[in-house]
């Protein structure tokens, strides 16, 4: 909340205390003109004393009603305003978190699933969606800006691994449907990952943030490569996040090479700050690619003092008709 | 110097001119000349005695002056109670100060009895201690015992005519014909036995000078405020809160109307002891009442008698 206006309302405000100040130095007319004697035997009355005591009430009834019109006006010339800065481009990043849930990483995906759970902490007006894929590709959430959500499920999921689906989200039997053989189908999950960006037509960075082993086991459709190509093709960058390269050095090695075909990253979960370099690293490049200039916007909130000072001004009328000034 | 005399004579000659001279001349004549000079006896001179009265010849067979006594009313003597306290500084019913609607109603009465032949005194206080003028029987005199009553104007002094009358009443040895001049000061049961001593041992009339309405002024705007309260304020530097009324209370009826009750109870009960003592009152609020009101008061006291 900023008040642009400020230096007016205070000039304006000393001004009224001043003519206050100047008004109470000048001698009142109400300060008796007609000497009475033996005004008690009208001062004494009860009667007088009550009416006296209300029209004190009144006064400083009236008084208090005046100053807060007075207070609420003097906050109206200040014009308070709430400022905004947003950075319009950011709406234009999606992301899409895609985990292969075979096997060989039900191990790793638990922990794979806090780090998601601490990216999207991170995370600040990008969209965010997930896909799980093993034999096929189960969308979690479609891409959405709903964090709560996304956590939620992320919770639901992360409870479902860490119990290998007695409690929680099972995301391991949707993914491996009798129909389908084999299991592991990398360039399929890819694939169906880059398909589920949706607004294809509209101009906007797409990252993917796969977090697989690349252990093939079976015959996929598509071949990493050829679903690097389909991403690269769908303009989606590929930031792979794998397990360490100790077991599979030949498999990682490739997911990197895929991985850098489409201008990604490759990280290992062996280092425990690759989920912050990933995020880093995602909101860099594409700050780098896309145009992350700041826009300021200044909201005008006249509503709580234009409406004090209104009531006050309705209450100060209403006070003078009941005194018949 | 006689500028106080002078215009209430103009003021007298100006109403009296025709239709009350004769009424007047009647009823203050028989007031103060109503018995013959009858010899009665001759007794020692003691202060304050005329020095006319003093029995030359009789007295130079004699250690000390004698003075001839003659019967009762001989001669009556004029003796003024005028109330000069602050209070007096106040505004009259008619919008006047009530010092110089008392001024007024005195110089009438001095100026009667003066023209009379008769003497008038006063009883006046200097703000320390009450003291009976010397008797005057001139126009200069007179207007002297008025200014006695101007020069108390604006004095902090709380005292009533009634404090003077007790004061007087214990002075005053010869059958005076005593005029109280008072505002509406609070007249009780408690001073029954004053008001008929001093009426028993002399003829009393009672002027009583209206109070200005606080309300009707502070209904007019002109904000009245308590005379009193602003003299002791006046040492403080301030006036005391709660001692003027707003014109806005004017408006309230129920204060009025408590106001014209007990006001209208005080002044009943005023004129019911006035009454019960035998004292002959009339009411003044401006000056032109001033003139018809002492005739009616000469008046009716007449007739009582």
């Amino acid at each position: 909340m900023v008040t642009p206006m400020l230096w007016l309302a205070i000039v304006l405000g000393i001004a009224g205390l001043l003519a206050l100040g100047i008004a109470f130095a000048i001698p009142a007319r109400s300060r008796g003109r007609a000497p009475v004697a033996f005004l008690t035997r009208l001062t004494a009355l009860p009667e007088y004393v009550r009416a006296r005591r209300r029209l004190l009430l009144g006064s400083l009834a009236g008084l208090a009603v005046v100053a807060l019109t007075a207070v609420f006006a003097l906050a109206g010339v200040a014009r308070p305003t709430t400022m905004e800065t947003i950075s319009p481009k950011r709406h234009l990043r999606d992301v899409m978190l895609c985990l292969d849930v075979s096997g060989s990483m039900i191990g790793y995906d638990a922990e794979i699933i806090e780090s998601y759970i601490d990216m999207i902490d991170s995370f600040d007006g990008e969209r965010i969606g997930m896909t799980i894929f093993n034999a096929t590709a189960v969308t979690v959430f479609p891409l959405t800006d709903d964090y709560d959500m996304a956590k939620e499920f992320l919770e639901d999921a992360h409870d479902g691994f860490a119990s290998y689906g007695t409690d929680g989200l099972d995301f391991i039997t949707p993914t491996q449907p009798d129909s389908v053989p084999g299991s592991s189908l990398i360039g399929d999950g890819v694939v169906n990952c880059v398909e589920a960006f949706d607004r294809k037509d509209e101009e906007r960075s797409r990252s993917m943030i796969l977090a697989t082993d690349n252990e093939l086991a079976g015959d996929p459709l598509f071949t990493l490569s050829e679903a690097s190509d389909h991403a690269l093709d769908h303009d989606v960058r590929i930031y792979a996040l794998a397990p360490s390269r100790y077991f599979f050095p030949l498999a990682l090695d490739e997911l990197e090479g895929a991985a850098e075909e489409t201008d990604g990253e490759f990280h290992s979960m062996s280092d425990e700050r690759a989920v912050d370099r990933i995020v880093t690293s995602v909101q860099a490049t594409e700050a780098r690619l896309t145009d992350g200039r700041l826009v300021t916007l200044f909201h005008d909130k006249p509503v709580v003092p234009l409406v004090g000072s209104g009531l006050g001004l309705l209450a100060l009328l209403i006070l003078a008709w009941r005194m018949r000034l | 110097m006689a500028a106080l005399l002078t215009r209430i004579r103009a003021r007298l000659t100006l109403h009296t001119h025709r239709r009350v001279a004769s009424l007047l001349d009647g009823g203050w004549a028989s007031m103060f000349h109503g018995q013959s000079l009858d010899f009665d006896d001759l007794r020692e001179y003691v202060d304050g005695d005329e020095i006319r009265d003093i029995d030359w010849k009789a007295s130079a067979r004699h250690p000390v002056p004698l003075v001839k006594r003659y019967t009762d009313h001989r001669r009556l003597r004029l003796a003024l109670v005028v109330a000069t306290g602050r209070s007096m500084d106040a505004t009259a019913a008619g919008g006047e100060s009530k010092r110089d609607l008392a001024i007024l109603l005195a110089g009438m009465a001095g100026w009667f009895a003066v023209r009379g032949g008769d003497e008038v005194c006063m009883t006046a206080s200097d703000g320390h201690r009450v003291i009976l003028t010397r008797p005057e029987s001139s126009e200069a005199g007179l207007e002297h015992l008025l200014r006695r009553i101007l020069a108390r104007r604006g004095t902090d002094d709380s005292s009533t005519a009634l404090d003077l009358l007790e004061w007087l009443s214990t002075r005053l040895r010869r059958r005076h014909l005593v005029i109280v001049i008072s505002d509406e000061i609070d007249l009780t049961d408690a001073h029954l036995r004053l008001l008929r001593t001093v009426s028993a041992h002399h003829e009393l009339l009672w002027l009583t000078v209206l109070e200005a309405d606080p309300l009707a002024l502070a209904a007019a705007d002109d904000v009245p405020y308590d005379v009193a309260a602003t003299v002791a304020g006046a040492a403080a530097g301030t006036v005391r809160s709660g001692a003027t009324v707003p014109s806005l209370l004017a408006a309230d009826p129920r204060v009025a109307e408590a106001y014209r009750a007990a006001e209208s109870a005080r002044r009943d009960t005023t004129g019911r002891v006035l009454r019960a003592a035998g004292i002959v009152e009339e009411r003044v609020g401006a000056s032109a009442q001033a003139l018809p009101a002492f005739h009616r008061a000469a008046e009716r006291h007449r007739r009582a008698r």
